[in-house]
């Protein structure tokens, strides 16, 4: 782990130092605050001098904290008011409010949302659709990354860079061939043919990350195996399998979430109520011809703060699925 | 051993292709109608088609899906390469017809329907002496739309609609005096129609640079630029929520909206009482802008057949031409009845009553499939003028080439 | 409608009733494949290295079946004179005349290709080609402002991302919380974070306005003017990407042992000279796969741009993938698919060449296909 800042001599003699310019930042970052306070008092209350005379003077008083703090709000800002619009009452919702919890805040887009719109259907929908990819897109993946990491055959190098060229067809070049195809197994507007066309999209990159990191995992492990007795597969089965299980889930997640808000697809490819995706559903509330802003957050809102618990609980994982295979172990 | 897995397999498979073929077998009994027309009035429709079932004892049931006018148009040419998933009916209006036409995607309807009983408006869906769609409503129109509880009388010229938002903004803090989709050709062409201008010239050719067309954007830049009379930025979605909820007095919109502005749960400001229509106000020159006019019509793509056919026929017949299908459909979506057998009783819907006189102020659009050059060449140039970019005349100049090369392909 | 939010049990069971034997349908196909197969390749074809062509023959598949065949399909279409007056030709079930000789040829190709480029009229080239309606919509417009797009977003991202990973690298309290509130961007559906800013950066509702007006400075009517919508949208992208960089970079600067900088420090290296010498080689291994993607990404990121300007006003802030879906699929379709098809393949070709370019000038990606 870091350790930086761990303390050698001349480090700490910075530190010493630095106590006394800390209180002098420390100092002026209070009067920064306070003078946020002040232009807010002379200018009917308006909160935003405040807060921006409070992250100044953090900013001066301990800068790294300054920085994060003033980013986590830029990050997490927009978000939150997707929350604020979903608890407006339907007269407010065009209002110039900064307000996180709106002036008369009231659960009605919500309860509007499961009564006037099939919400829970489309959830459904798109959770069936994504953790079946998800599923299937991980066990096509995993064999295939282990073949590219283990074995030097005939045409390895030109398919590994197919791979990664996939990924630079533009999504429009592929909608209507796809619709095309999807159409002529007789598959349109039907579920299984949405999760045939995102498992094409999500081998190739679940391939790339999983190679990663069989490719950190030393091949003594099976050939160890091996002697014992196991045939490969039975070693892969055994050995593998079990030690990349935090790869098989970032692979898992991914998946999941690129399937679970994919819009561009879906939209050719369902078009019956019944069948909608979220997406789809969500798009709709604020298509041209009605604009039901409020259901539409709290929808939005519903689909979006599982993805974000994940997320965050995983993030861990995330980083170190990412960057697997790039670092040298 | 081995082959004992080796059979299991097979008989899994077996059994998984045959789940699949039956979920696919599932389907039928269904018409899928694609509706560019709005979810308030597909309710209505859907409340149509179950009173037909009843009465002919139909085992259909309807499944209506909302699109957008581009949307529809795509996934209709998408679905006609892949050669299957195209609905039974298509609800629109009737410039998309043209396209369609072109595309070899509708059936002709001559002789499916008695053609006689639509004198109003045919020629609107008509391409080449055959006729695509038929007419479920008089109209689409766009007309002046107030809130009765902010305006006192509905103005009569641009002058008195400049005063009265002026006045309104100032006694009324926080509420806007007009706005309307700002950038959206169709609001636009009948300030080009009022200017005397039109899309064809006597000969047919597209003439997208003609003074009219000048005057027209300087007209609306003017009312954006100079009077300050609209918002900064308005489209469809900010017109329509704000006249919703009170917060503008006056907007233009089209007659697909009233049945939504009379419901007071979706409009609480507004309702039967407060929703006040009227015609265009006339401009400087006397004129008033012309709204383009034509309605909403049902077509058939091609593909449908036998049955579905049959039962598609008799339910579009009867929900045009039954006098009581029709008042029940007129009335229930706050638009006009296309046939002349049905007229709606003024006392009954005063609402209707002022929409048919707005109607009547407006210039009929073509099914000409060029017309879509005209839209997407106006638009980029709409957008310039509101944002004072590109000046009237430039705008003009520059439509005008775009269109011709979109003509030429 | 029955049920709360229109769920029943019905959908439920109907839908079980496709994804389960769907599921099982592909696991049993996958293993009675890769036994046929295996048996074919090691016993009957002795080929050499027969497992590891059977492991991937599932993957290579699916991959064939839904990328590559689309793929051809699509340079099928650049070879025809697919538009709306000739659609009756190539629709199983379109009706009408086919007025044309022959589907597929050389020479629809070469009218498609050359569309994408030039305005040719009786031969004579007479300018660059619109593709959309407007003059801001020629080839060399479009991909100048892809480029500047993308140099200035991969710019933004990996100097932001780089920034916070090395504050957070520091020994800093609530480290967990900042980590878990900056990576909020990236984990939201893209849908929804392209509505939400849409609406944010409406000139007289959205709070960037009301911000800028709170503290006396003039609103900006953001999607309104050219110029302004350009920088909101790319505002946005910038927004969404710093956290990826952020997580990348931080995984990297964590994997990077404190030996190195203690030997540095015993040397008498200054901060500037650790990073310069010891961080970025250090981190070069995970930054080069980061902007390759980046750059990948940024090239083709398609729905940000679609939802939130349309590529207006103006058709000015289309970048080239933007410009084609608009040109496909847009208000300003021109319904010529063949064309197009050509388009898509053009721009294809664009990010191929600079991939190509780009990894063996870096040599960043040698490892993961050399080792």
């Amino acid at each position: 782990m870091s350790t930086i800042t761990q303390p050698t001599p001349t480090a700490a003699r910075r530190q010493q130092n630095g106590l006394t310019s800390q209180q002098i930042r420390a100092g002026i970052g209070g009067v920064i605050a306070v003078g946020g306070l002040v232009l807010m008092v002379a200018n009917q209350m308006n909160v935003i001098f405040l807060l921006v005379g409070l992250l100044l003077g953090l900013l001066v008083w301990k800068p790294f904290h300054g920085i994060l703090v003033a980013y986590s709000i830029i990050s997490v800002y927009p978000v939150l008011r997707i929350v604020s619009i979903s608890l407006r009452p339907s007269t407010g919702l065009l209002s110039r409010s900064l307000d996180i919890i709106p002036a008369g805040a009231t659960l009605q887009s919500y309860n509007n949302l499961f009564n006037e719109e099939p919400f829970l259907q489309w959830v459904w929908n798109s959770l069936s659709i994504t953790v079946t990819v998800s599923i299937i897109g991980v066990a096509v993946a995993a064999t295939g990354a282990y073949a590219f990491s283990r074995w030097r055959f005939f045409g390895r190098r030109p398919a590994l860079i197919f791979l990664l060229t996939t990924q630079m067809i533009p999504a429009g070049m592929l909608v209507i061939p796809i619709f095309v195809i999807v159409a002529q197994l007789g598959l349109a507007n039907q579920i299984i043919g949405l999760v045939l066309a995102y498992i094409s999209t999500a081998v190739p990159f679940s391939i790339w990350i999983l190679k990663g990191y069989y490719d950190t995992i030393p091949p003594d492990l099976e050939e160890a195996a091996m002697v014992d007795g196991c045939n490969r597969m039975e070693a892969f089965w055994r050995i593998i399998l079990p030690l990349s299980t935090p790869a098989l889930s970032i692979v898992f997640l991914f998946n999941f979430l690129a399937a679970w808000s994919e819009f561009i697809v879906a939209k050719v490819i369902l078009t019956a109520q019944s069948v909608m995706t979220w997406p789809l559903g969500l798009n709709q509330l604020i298509g041209t011809f009605q604009t039901d802003w409020g259901k539409y957050a709290a929808g939005s809102v519903l689909v979006t703060v599982p993805v974000l618990l994940l997320f965050m609980w995983q993030s861990k994982y995330l980083i170190s699925g990412l960057t697997l295979g790039s670092v040298k172990s | 051993m081995k082959y004992g897995k080796f059979v299991l397999a097979v008989v899994a498979v077996l059994l998984a292709v045959g789940s699949f073929g039956l979920t696919l077998a599932q389907d039928g009994g269904t018409l899928v109608m694609w509706s560019q027309d709005g979810d308030v009035n597909d309710a209505v429709l859907a409340e149509q088609f179950k009173v037909w079932a009843e009465t002919t004892g139909s085992a259909f049931t309807l499944e209506i899906v909302n699109k957008e006018t581009e949307v529809l148009r795509n996934d209709l040419q998408t679905a006609g390469l892949a050669g299957s998933g195209l609905p039974d009916m298509v609800l629109g209006p009737n410039d998309a017809i043209g396209v369609f036409v072109d595309s070899g995607l509708l059936q002709p309807l001559d002789d499916l329907f008695d053609m006689s009983m639509y004198p109003i408006n045919l020629g609107a869906a008509q391409v080449a002496g055959a006729t695509y769609g038929v007419p479920t409503n008089a109209g689409n129109h766009l007309m002046l739309m107030y809130n009765k509880s902010l305006v006192e009388k509905a103005p009569d010229t641009w002058e008195e609609l400049i005063a009265t938002a002026r006045a309104i903004e100032e006694a009324n803090p926080g509420v806007r005096g007009f706005a309307y989709n700002l950038n959206e050709p169709f609001w636009f062409l009948p300030f080009v129609h009022g200017f005397g201008g039109g899309t064809y010239d006597a000969d047919g050719n597209m003439v997208l640079d003609s003074q009219a067309w000048i005057d027209a954007y300087q007209f609306v830049q003017d009312l954006k630029f100079k009077e300050q009379i609209v918002p900064s930025e308005c489209d469809y979605a900010c017109a329509d929520g704000l006249f919703k909820e009170g917060s503008v007095a006056m907007i233009i919109n089209g007659d697909w909206a009233i049945g939504d502005y009379k419901n007071l749960e979706t409009s609480p400001a507004l309702g039967p009482d407060n929703l006040g229509l009227a015609p265009w106000p006339k401009l400087p020159n006397g004129e008033r802008p012309k709204p383009f006019t034509a309605g909403k019509f049902i077509s058939i793509p091609v593909g449908v057949e036998g049955e579905k056919l049959d039962a598609v026929v008799s339910f579009v017949t009867w929900l045009t031409t039954d006098p009581a299908a029709v008042t029940a459909y007129a009335l229930g979506t706050s638009r006009l009845p296309a046939i002349d057998e049905v007229t709606v009783d003024p006392e009954a819907d005063p609402l209707l009553a002022a929409s048919n006189e707005a109607l009547l102020t407006g210039v009929g659009m073509p099914a000409d499939p060029t017309l879509r050059c005209m839209w997407d060449s106006v638009r980029p140039q709409l957008e310039g003028v509101m944002s004072n970019n590109v000046t009237p005349a430039d705008a003009a100049m520059e439509a005008q080439i775009s269109a011709e090369e979109c003509i030429e392909g | 409608m029955q049920g709360i939010g229109g769920l029943t049990g019905d959908i439920v069971l109907n839908t079980l009733g496709q994804i389960i034997p769907l599921i099982i349908g592909v696991v049993v196909g996958v293993v009675v494949l890769e036994f046929l197969l295996y048996n074919l390749l090691a016993k009957t074809l002795k080929v050499k290295n027969a497992l590891a062509y059977t492991l991937l023959a599932p993957a290579a598949i699916a991959i064939l079946a839904f990328m590559l065949y689309p793929l051809f399909f699509n340079v099928l279409l650049a070879f025809s004179d697919l538009k709306r007056t000739t659609f009756p030709c190539y629709s199983p079930i379109a009706r009408g005349e086919c007025q044309l000789d022959h589907l597929y040829g050389l020479d629809y190709a070469v009218k498609n290709f050359s569309d994408v480029f030039f305005r040719v009229r009786d031969g004579e080239i007479i300018g660059w080609g619109r593709l959309l309606r407007t003059a801001d919509s020629t080839f060399p417009v479009l991909l100048g402002r892809t480029v500047l797009w993308t140099v200035v977003n991969v710019i933004f991202h990996f100097s932001g991302g780089l920034a916070l990973a090395l504050i957070m690298n520091q020994k800093i309290r609530f480290r967990g919380i900042y980590r878990a509130l900056i990576v909020i961007p990236w984990a939201l559906p893209g849908v929804i974070t392209a509505l939400t800013w849409k609406q944010e950066f409406h000139a007289e509702y959205g709070f960037v306005n009301t911000l800028l007006q709170g503290i006396g400075l003039q609103p900006v009517g953001w999607l309104r003017d050219a110029t302004a919508a350009f920088v909101a949208v790319t505002f946005v992208n910038i927004w969404l990407g710093i956290p990826f960089y952020m997580v990348m970079l931080l995984g990297g600067l964590q994997s990077i042992s404190a030996e190195y900088y203690e030997a540095a420090q015993m040397d008498g290296a200054g901060a500037w000279h650790r990073f310069r010498f010891i961080t970025m080689p250090l981190l070069r291994p995970i930054l080069i796969p980061a902007v390759t993607l980046d750059v990948i990404w940024t090239f083709n990121k398609l729905d940000l741009i679609v939802i939130m300007t349309g590529g207006g006003p103006e058709e000015k802030t289309n970048i080239l993938v933007s410009a084609l879906y608009n040109a496909a699929f847009g208000t300003a379709a021109t319904q010529q698919l063949g064309f197009a098809a050509a388009f898509s393949i053009v721009i294809f070709f664009i990010l191929f060449l600079f991939a190509i370019v780009w990894i063996t000038t870096s040599g960043g990606l040698k490892e993961i296909y050399d080792r």
